[in-house]
C-alpha cells in the first residue's frame, strides 16, 4: 500500500474535477452566447443587406417615375400644338429612360391622345376610352399607380406605371416599364462571395434574379418557406432551403409601394464561416486551459500531500523508537505546528 | 462576332486557352452555311452560335443534337427553331431581334426624316420568313404614313444587283432594308446606289450607317452577341438549351449619319435628333 499516492490522487482528482468543471461551464456558456450573438449579428447583417437592396430597387423605380414627372414640367414655347409638344417630351423620355418601352398620354376625359413606343408606330388621337381602366383610375387621385408584374411575349417581365401628366391638358401619363433592367440592378448587388439578391412579386413569382432565365421562365417561388413566410404564411427562419435545395442564410425586405419583396441569401457554409472560426478558437482556448489547469492541479496536490507524507514518515520513525530524528515541515500552518509537537515529544 | 468575343472575355474565358472560335461566313446562302456546318462538325465543334434565320436553319439541319445558340432571328417559332419562347424544347435557344415587328417604326422614322417620301422600295426573298414577316408589317404600316410600298422579289445576289440597277430618283423615293441576309450582304452596293441616285436608305444595323447609310434603327447586334456569350457559358456549364428561354433585345438604337443627310439634302428634324443614340458627323 502506498498511502502517499492515495492522498495525492484524491487531491489531484478533486482539484482537477473542480477546475475543469468551472472551465467547461464558463467555456460552454460563452460558446453558446457567442454562437447566438454571432448568428444574430449575421442575420442582422443579412437583413441590412436586404434593406439596402430593396432601397436600391425602389430608388431605381422611383427614378423612372421622376423621369416620367419631368415630362409634366411647363414647356417653353407655348404656342405649339400641345400633343406635338408632349410627343417631343415623350421622345426625350424614351431616350433618357431605356427601361420604358412605351408611353401613353390619356387626356382629362380618360381618352387616349398619344402613344409613343420603341417598337410600334406612334399613334396620335386614337381616342380609346380608358377612364374605367385601373391604370387611369389608379392615378386619378394624384398618386402614382403601379400595376402587378406581367409578361409580354410570354417571357419579358413588364410593369405599368401611371401618374398624373400635368402640363397643358392635364390627364395621365402611362409608361410600360421593362423589368429586365431591374435585373441589371439586382446583378450588381454583391452578397458575400456566393450570395445573391432576388425579387419576388406579391404572388411569389420571381421578377428579378441574377440568372435572368429563371425570371423569363416565370419561376414560382411561393413554395419556398422563406417566400411563404414573407407573404405571411407560416414561420420564417433565418436558415432555409433555396431554389437549388441548398441551405442558405436568408433575409428579406419589402418594397411596399410595389408590393415586391427583396430577398438576399448566402450559402450557410460561407455565412457561418466566421462563426465556426470563433467556435474553434474558443474550443482551442478551453483545451489549453484544461491542460494547464491539470498540470497546476498535480503540482498543487503534491504541495498539499508532501508535508503530510513527511509527518506520517516522521511519526512512524518516532514510533519505531528513533527519537533523535526531526520532522521537517515548513508550511507555516497547522501541519508545521503538528510537526513541532512531534519534534518536542522525545524531550518529554 | 465582336460582341460574342467581348462577352466571352467578360465571363473570364481566354481565347486559345479556354475556347477556340471557328468562324464561318454563310453570306446568306443556305448551301454555304450548310457546308460550313458539316466542316465544323468534323472539327468537333461543341457549341454552335448562328446569326440569321438562314444560317440557323442550315446549322439546325446539319448539327444533329449539338447545342445551338442563335442570334439575329426574327421569328424563332414560325421558323421552326423553338416550340415556345419560354421553353424552346429542343437543342436550340437564343436571341430574337424583333426586327420584323419594328419595321413600322423604321418606316415612321424614314417618313419623319424625309417627309416628302412617297414610294418606298423593299427588296427581299419571299422565302425568308423574317423578310416576309417584315414586309407584311410594312404593308400594314405604309397607308397610315401615306406612303406606298414597291416590293421587289429576289432569290440571289444577281437579282439584288438587278433590282438596284432599276432604282432611280423618280420611281423610288427611299429604300427600306429588311432583315434579309442576301440583301443585307450587299449593303455596300445599296449605299453606293443611294449616293448616286440621291435616294435615302433606312437600315436596321448600325454598321451600314457608319459606312455611309442615312439612318438605322434596331437592336445592337454587338449587344446580342454579348448576350449569346452568356448562353454559351451556361450551356458549357451544363444547362440544356431547351430550357433556356429565347430572349428579346431591350436596347434599340437610332443612328443617323449627318454627312449622308447633307449629301442627300436632308435637314434632320429636331424630333429625330432628340432621340438619336448616335449622330455620325
Amino acid at each position: 500500500m502506498t498511502p502517499r499516492w492515495r492522498l495525492f490522487g484524491k487531491y489531484a482528482f478533486f482539484i482537477i474535477a473542480l477546475v475543469s468543471a468551472a472551465l467547461l461551464a464558463s467555456g460552454g456558456v460563452s460558446l453558446y452566447f457567442s454562437y447566438r450573438e454571432n448568428q444574430e449579428h449575421l442575420v442582422t447583417l443579412q437583413r441590412e443587406k436586404a434593406l439596402a437592396a430593396a432601397t436600391r430597387i425602389e430608388q431605381y423605380i422611383s427614378d423612372i417615375e421622376h423621369q416620367l414627372g419631368w415630362t409634366a414640367l411647363p414647356q417653353v414655347g407655348t404656342g405649339a400644338n400641345p400633343v406635338e409638344q408632349r410627343r417631343y417630351e415623350y421622345l426625350k423620355l424614351l431616350r433618357q429612360a431605356p427601361a420604358i418601352t412605351e408611353v401613353v398620354w390619356i387626356d382629362a376625359s380618360g381618352r387616349e391622345q398619344l402613344r409613343v413606343s420603341r417598337l410600334a408606330m406612334d399613334v396620335v388621337g386614337a381616342g380609346t376610352n380608358y377612364s374605367k381602366d385601373p391604370k387611369v383610375a389608379g392615378a386619378k387621385a394624384g398618386k402614382t399607380w403601379y400595376s402587378p408584374v406581367y409578361f409580354r411575349k410570354e417571357t419579358e417581365p413588364y410593369m405599368t406605371i401611371s401618374r398624373p401628366a400635368g402640363g397643358a391638358g392635364g390627364g395621365i401619363t402611362i409608361a410600360e416599364v421593362n423589368l429586365k433592367f431591374v435585373w441589371e440592378v439586382v446583378s450588381r448587388i454583391r452578397i458575400g462571395k456566393a450570395g445573391l439578391a432576388y425579387v419576388v412579386n406579391s404572388e411569389g413569382t420571381l421578377i428579378a434574379h441574377p440568372d435572368i432565365s429563371l425570371v423569363l421562365q416565370k419561376t414560382d417561388l411561393s413554395k419556398l418557406t422563406q417566400v411563404a413566410a414573407a407573404r405571411g404564411e407560416g414561420e420564417g427562419a433565418p436558415i432555409a432551403r433555396n431554389l437549388k435545395g441548398e441551405d442558405v442564410l436568408t433575409a428579406h425586405a419589402g418594397i411596399p409601394t410595389l408590393n415586391w419583396t427583396v430577398f438576399v441569401e448566402l450559402p450557410l457554409a460561407e455565412a457561418f464561416a466566421p462563426l465556426y472560426a470563433s467556435i474553434l478558437r474558443i474550443g482551442l482556448l478551453l483545451l489549453a486551459g484544461l491542460v494547464l489547469s491539470m498540470l497546476a492541479s498535480v503540482y498543487l496536490a503534491r504541495l498539499m500531500a508532501n508535508p503530510i507524507r513527511a509527518l506520517q514518515q516522521g511519526a512512524a520513525r518516532i514510533g519505531a523508537g528513533n527519537l533523535d530524528q526531526r520532522i521537517e515541515v515548513h508550511t507555516g500552518d497547522e501541519l508545521e505546528a503538528l510537526s513541532e509537537h512531534f519534534n518536542k515529544m522525545p524531550a518529554i | 462576332m465582336v460582341g460574342l468575343r467581348q462577352g466571352l472575355k467578360d465571363l473570364g474565358y481566354v481565347e486559345g486557352r479556354d475556347f477556340v472560335l471557328e468562324i464561318r461566313a454563310g453570306r446568306g446562302q443556305y448551301s454555304t452555311a450548310s457546308d460550313a456546318t458539316q466542316e465544323l462538325i468534323k472539327a468537333q465543334v461543341q457549341i454552335f452560335v448562328s446569326a440569321g434565320t438562314i444560317a440557323t436553319k442550315a446549322v439546325k439541319e446539319a448539327a444533329g443534337n449539338l447545342p445551338i445558340v442563335f442570334t439575329q432571328v426574327g421569328e424563332p417559332i414560325s421558323a421552326g427553331f423553338v416550340k415556345s419562347m419560354r421553353q424552346p424544347g429542343g437543342n436550340l435557344t437564343g436571341f430574337s431581334h424583333l426586327l420584323p415587328e419594328t419595321t413600322g417604326k423604321r418606316l415612321e422614322l424614314l417618313k419623319e426624316l424625309v417627309p416628302a417620301c412617297r414610294t418606298v422600295l423593299v427588296i427581299f426573298d419571299p422565302k425568308n420568313p423574317s423578310s416576309e414577316e417584315a414586309v407584311a408589317v410594312a404593308r400594314n404600316s405604309v397607308t397610315r404614313l401615306s406612303m406606298r410600298l414597291r416590293e421587289r422579289h429576289i432569290k440571289n445576289n444577281n437579282e439584288v444587283m438587278q433590282a438596284l440597277e432599276e432604282v432611280d430618283g423618280k420611281t423610288t423615293d427611299a429604300i427600306l432594308v429588311v432583315p434579309d441576309s442576301v440583301v443585307v450582304n450587299l449593303g455596300e452596293r445599296i449605299i453606293e446606289k443611294s449616293r448616286q441616285k440621291l435616294v435615302p436608305v433606312m437600315f436596321h444595323e448600325v454598321t451600314w450607317v457608319e459606312r455611309g447609310g442615312l439612318a438605322s434603327y434596331g437592336p445592337s447586334f454587338v449587344d446580342l452577341g454579348r448576350q449569346a456569350a452568356r448562353y454559351v457559358d451556361k450551356i458549357r456549364k451544363g444547362a440544356k438549351p431547351g430550357q433556356l428561354p429565347v430572349e428579346q433585345p431591350t436596347k434599340f438604337e437610332l443612328v443617323i449619319n449627318k454627312r449622308t443627310a447633307k449629301a442627300l439634302g436632308i435637314t434632320i428634324p429636331q424630333s429625330i435628333l432628340v432621340r438619336a443614340d448616335r449622330v455620325i458627323e
